[in-house]
């Protein structure tokens, strides 16, 4: 004879989560501009337009 | 006739629940009797949520079955034997218990092997639009097994009606 179980759905919210928090990182890592600008820089710039 | 006894839920009102792995949902699938006759369809599925398991098939009757009925409806007028008729008109749905049923997952049907045509065409019936109560249960299983003598679970308004093995697989 038959018999028919029934279980609870696991909820969705924590993978989703999980794929913003990826997909953050993902686009710090590569598309954010890490380079520095320090002082040297600007200074040698304007030494060399001075010429 | 309201659901006073609400451990039982159709399974499509459970959002958060779902048939088990390894499980058919034989929800849309056809009923056949112990003739191979067409009985209706599997509407929908009572569930038990703390069993965690379906306890009756929510059948829609086939129309063929339902105007079989209607005939004898109406012949019953016509003697004028006056029985009293258990049903109204846009009850076409009943219920039976899981545990009376075998599941044929390769021709997706589900198998009443043990109850016959007349069985389910004089077994009361409900309306889809209002739950059902214990009293209704416990006239349907009359109607099933009319040969079962009452036990004290059979009285009982608790789950411990559904200790029986018209209601599992054991």
């Amino acid at each position: 004879m038959a018999e028919i179980k029934i279980e609870k759905k696991k909820p969705v919210w924590p993978w989703i989560a999980l794929l913003l928090v990826i997909g953050g990182l993902i686009y710090y890592i590569y598309f954010v501009d890490h380079e520095t600008h320090t002082e040297s820089n600007v200074e040698i710039e304007n030494t060399t337009s001075a010429k | 006739m309201e659901n006073k006894h609400k451990n039982l839920y159709r399974l499509d009102e459970l959002s958060d629940y779902k048939i088990a792995s390894n499980y058919s949902d034989v929800r849309g699938w056809k009923i056949v009797d112990s003739d191979n006759q067409t009985i209706g369809e599997i509407d929908n599925l009572w569930v038990n949520k703390d069993m965690q398991r379906v306890i009756y098939l929510d059948v829609k009757l086939d129309k063929r079955l339902l105007e079989d009925s209607r005939n004898e409806v109406r012949d019953v007028i016509a003697n004028d034997n006056g029985k009293e008729f258990i049903y109204k008109e846009g009850a076409s749905h009943i219920i039976i218990p899981i545990g009376s049923v075998s599941i044929n997952k390769d021709t997706k049907t589900v198998m009443a092997n043990t109850l016959g045509y007349d069985t389910f065409r004089n077994t009361n019936r409900y309306d889809r639009q209002q739950n059902f109560d214990r009293e209704y249960e416990r006239k349907v299983m009359n109607s099933y097994y009319p040969q079962n003598n009452p036990d004290s679970a059979y009285y009982s308004d608790d789950d411990s009606f559904y200790n029986r093995r018209e209601f599992d697989n054991k």
